[in-house]
C-alpha cells in the first residue's frame, strides 16, 4: 500500500448562503494523480484553493504528510499550487521570473531546468507579456515543477490550450509525479485529459463528490465506453 | 531577509517597466513644477498690469507717520508724496493698510551720510502674494525717488549724485503680529513647500502602491503569490520597500522639476521682480534659491527631524494606504489609477485647509490625522 500524502475530510466552504463544496473528503498517495472531475461551479476550484492554503474550510480539515492547515512555510515549500486563471508578470522576462521562483526557494538550477521543463529556450530572455498563452503556462508549470514539490495542486491546467500544448502539458505532469513519486491533485472537466493523466477520479456536481473510482473502475460500473457518459449517467443527463 | 530583497527586486522592475507607472510616477511629477511655473509665469505678467493701477490709487491706502514732528526733510518728504500724515503707528494702522515709518533722525542721517531709515508696515490678510510684494517694491522704490528730489530741492543738489538715501525695512502685519517681511515669506514658502512636497510624495506613494495591486490582480498573480513560502510580513514588506523605492524616484524626478523651475523662474520673471531698484531696500523682497537653501540650514534640528518624520511617515503611511486600497478595491491597472487619484484628493483635503491659512477647529485636526497627508506640524506658527 502507497503511503498516504494528503488527506482532506468533510470539508465545507459557504459563500454567503452558497455552499460552494459540501463535505468532500478523499485521499491522496504517493506516485498518485488524483482528478477532481465536475463542471463549471462544481466545486473544484474552491477544494484546490483549499488545498493550497488560500481559503480556510468553515467546516472539516485538510492534512499533508500529517500535519493540519494552516501550512507553515515548511509545507509551503512541498505543494505547489497553479490556479487555472494565473498569469505572468508581463513586465518581467521568463527568466527573471524563474529566478525569483528559484531564489525564493534556494533552488540552484532553476533557470537551466526551467528552460529545458518550458522548451523556451531564448524567449525566457523576452518579456512575459509576450509570450502566447501556451507560453505563459509553461513558464508557469516550469515554475511550479522547478522547486521539487512533493504535491502538485494543479486548477484546469491545460484549459484553453491547444492540442500539441495541452499534451506536452500532461506529459510533464505525469513525468514528474511518476518521475519522483510525487503526488498530484487537478481539476479538469476535458473528461479525455482524465482518463490519460488521472490514477483515481473523483466526480464532483454543486459542492458534492457523487462517484470516485479509477477511470477503468468506472467505465465498467456504468458500462460506458467514455467518461463523458459516466459523467452524465451519475448527475442525471446533463438536464 | 534574501527572500524580501529578491520580492523588493522583482517589484521595482515589474513597476518601473510598466508605462502608466512610468508616466503618471515619474513623467508627470517632473513636468508638474515647469507646467506650474508657466501659469505662474501669466499670472505674475498679467499682476504686472494690475499694479500700475494699483499704485495710482495707492495716495489713498498709505499714511506716513514721522516719529519726529520737526524734523524737516521728513516733513518734506510727507508733504511731497501727498498723502496723509500721522503721528502714532497704531492710529495709522487702524486707518491705512500701508503706513510708511520716517523714523526719528531722518535729517540727521543724512546729513552726516547715512541713509535714512525707513519702515513699512503692510496689513496682509495672506501671508504671500506676489502682488502685494510687488506693491511693497513699487513704494520702496517711489519713496526713494521722492527722499532724492526733496534733497535735491532742499539742499540745491543734482539729483543723479544721490544714490539709495534710504535704508527702508519692510513689515507685515499678520494675525495681529507685526513681523520681518523677508521671514514671513520664507516661513511661508517652506511650510507650503513643505505641504506641498508631502502631498507630492503622498499622492505619489499611494499611487504606486494601488498600482502595484493592480498589476498583480490584471496579471493574476496575486493568488500565486499567497502560496510561495514567503511570509506574509515579508511579502507585505517586500511590496511596501519596493513600492517606496518607485515613490522616491517619483519623488526625485518631481524634486527635479521642481529645481529646475526654481532656477529659471528669475530668469523669466526678472525684469517685473526687479522693477524696484532693489539694492534700495535693506530687506530683501524676493525669495531667492541660495536664500531658501540658508533658511533649510539654519532651522533647528528638532525642525529638521520633524520635516524629515512627517515626510517619510507620509510617504510610508501612504504607500500602505495605497496597497490596503488596490487589495480591497483595485481589480486593474486602470481601476487602479482612477481609484488612487480619488483616494489622494480625499487624503488631501486636510491639506487644502492648511495651505489656505485657516486650521480647521480641533475635533476636525483629530479626524485629519487619520490622513497621511496631514504635515503634524503646525504650519505658520510653529515653524
Amino acid at each position: 500500500m502507497e503511503e498516504l500524502v494528503l488527506s482532506v475530510v468533510n470539508v465545507v466552504k459557504r459563500f454567503g448562503r452558497v455552499t460552494a463544496v459540501n463535505r468532500v473528503s478523499f485521499d491522496v498517495r504517493t506516485g498518485e494523480i488524483f482528478c477532481l472531475v465536475g463542471p463549471n461551479g462544481a466545486g473544484k476550484t474552491t477544494t484546490l484553493r483549499i488545498i493550497a492554503g488560500i481559503l480556510e474550510p468553515d467546516e472539516g480539515y485538510v492534512v499533508f504528510q500529517g500535519m493540519r492547515q494552516p501550512w507553515n512555510l515548511e509545507v509551503r515549500r512541498l505543494i505547489a499550487y497553479l490556479p487555472e486563471d494565473a498569469g505572468v508578470y508581463r513586465n518581467l522576462t521568463g527568466l527573471e521570473y524563474i529566478e525569483l521562483i528559484g531564489g525564493l526557494y534556494g533552488v540552484r538550477d532553476a533557470v537551466e531546468r526551467a528552460s529545458s521543463i518550458s522548451g523556451l529556450g531564448e524567449r525566457l530572455r523576452d518579456r512575459s507579456g509576450s509570450y502566447s498563452k501556451g507560453m505563459k503556462r509553461r513558464l508557469l508549470l516550469a515554475g511550479a515543477l522547478i522547486v521539487n514539490p512533493r504535491l502538485l495542486v494543479l486548477d484546469e491546467p491545460t484549459a484553453g490550450l491547444d492540442v500539441v500544448h495541452a499534451t506536452a502539458m500532461r506529459k510533464l505532469i505525469v513525468g514528474y509525479v511518476k518521475g519522483i513519486r510525487a503526488s498530484a491533485v487537478i481539476s479538469s472537466h476535458n473528461m479525455l485529459e482524465v482518463s490519460y493523466m488521472c490514477d483515481r477520479v473523483s466526480l464532483i456536481n454543486r459542492g458534492v463528490i457523487v462517484e470516485s473510482g479509477s477511470p477503468k473502475e468506472l467505465l465498467e460500473r456504468y458500462k460506458a465506453s467514455n467518461l463523458e457518459e459516466v459523467f452524465l449517467e451519475v448527475v442525471g443527463g446533463g438536464s | 531577509m534574501r527572500r524580501v530583497y529578491r520580492f523588493i527586486v522583482k517589484e521595482v522592475k515589474e513597476l518601473l517597466r510598466d508605462r502608466y507607472v512610468l508616466f503618471a510616477i515619474i513623467l508627470a511629477p517632473l513636468i508638474v513644477s515647469p507646467l506650474m511655473l508657466g501659469v505662474s509665469y501669466v499670472t505674475v505678467r498679467q499682476a504686472s498690469g494690475a499694479l500700475e493701477q494699483a499704485l495710482k490709487k495707492l495716495p489713498e491706502d498709505v499714511a506716513v507717520v514721522l516719529e519726529d514732528p520737526n524734523d524737516e526733510v521728513a516733513k518734506n518728504v510727507a508733504l511731497k508724496l501727498g498723502v496723509r500724515v500721522e503721528y502714532s503707528v497704531d492710529g495709522a494702522l487702524g486707518k491705512h493698510p500701508i503706513v510708511i515709518i520716517l523714523h526719528s533722525g531722518f535729517a540727521n542721517n543724512i546729513l552726516e551720510g547715512r541713509q535714512a531709515k525707513v519702515t513699512i508696515i503692510s496689513k496682509v490678510e495672506r501671508p504671500f502674494n506676489v502682488f502685494e510684494v510687488a506693491v511693497r517694491s513699487a513704494i520702496v522704490a517711489g519713496l526713494s525717488d521722492v527722499v532724492t528730489a526733496v534733497l535735491a530741492e532742499m539742499f540745491n543738489l543734482n539729483p543723479q549724485l544721490i544714490k539709495s538715501p534710504i535704508l527702508a525695512e519692510s513689515k507685515i502685519l499678520y494675525r495681529g503680529e507685526i513681523v520681518d517681511e523677508f521671514r514671513l515669506t520664507l516661513i511661508y514658502m517652506i511650510s507650503t513647500g513643505l505641504a506641498f512636497a508631502v502631498f507630492i510624495l503622498g499622492a505619489v506613494a499611494l499611487q504606486v502602491g494601488v498600482i502595484s495591486i493592480g498589476v498583480e490582480r490584471e496579471a493574476k498573480t496575486l493568488e500565486l503569490l499567497l502560496t510561495l513560502p514567503i511570509s506574509k510580513l515579508e511579502l507585505v514588506a517586500g511590496k511596501v520597500l519596493g513600492v517606496s523605492i518607485v515613490s522616491l524616484m517619483g519623488f526625485a524626478s518631481f524634486l527635479a522639476g521642481f529645481s529646475l523651475s526654481v532656477i529659471v523662474a528669475p530668469l523669466l520673471l526678472a525684469d517685473v521682480l526687479t522693477e524696484s531698484p532693489g539694492g534700495v531696500a535693506g530687506a530683501p523682497t524676493t525669495v531667492t534659491l541660495p536664500s531658501l537653501i540658508n533658511a533649510f540650514k539654519n532651522l533647528s534640528p528638532v525642525i529638521t527631524a520633524l520635516i524629515v518624520l512627517s515626510i517619510a511617515l507620509a510617504m510610508i503611511a501612504s504607500t500602505i494606504a495605497g496597497v490596503l486600497a488596490g487589495v480591497l478595491l483595485a481589480g486593474d491597472i486602470r481601476g487602479a489609477l482612477v481609484l488612487g487619484s480619488y483616494v489622494s484628493l480625499i487624503l488631501a483635503i486636510p491639506l487644502l485647509a492648511e495651505i489656505m491659512g485657516a486650521p480647521p477647529p480641533m475635533p476636525l485636526q483629530v479626524v485629519f490625522l487619520i490622513s497621511p497627508m496631514y504635515p503634524p506640524f503646525k504650519q505658520h506658527n510653529q515653524l
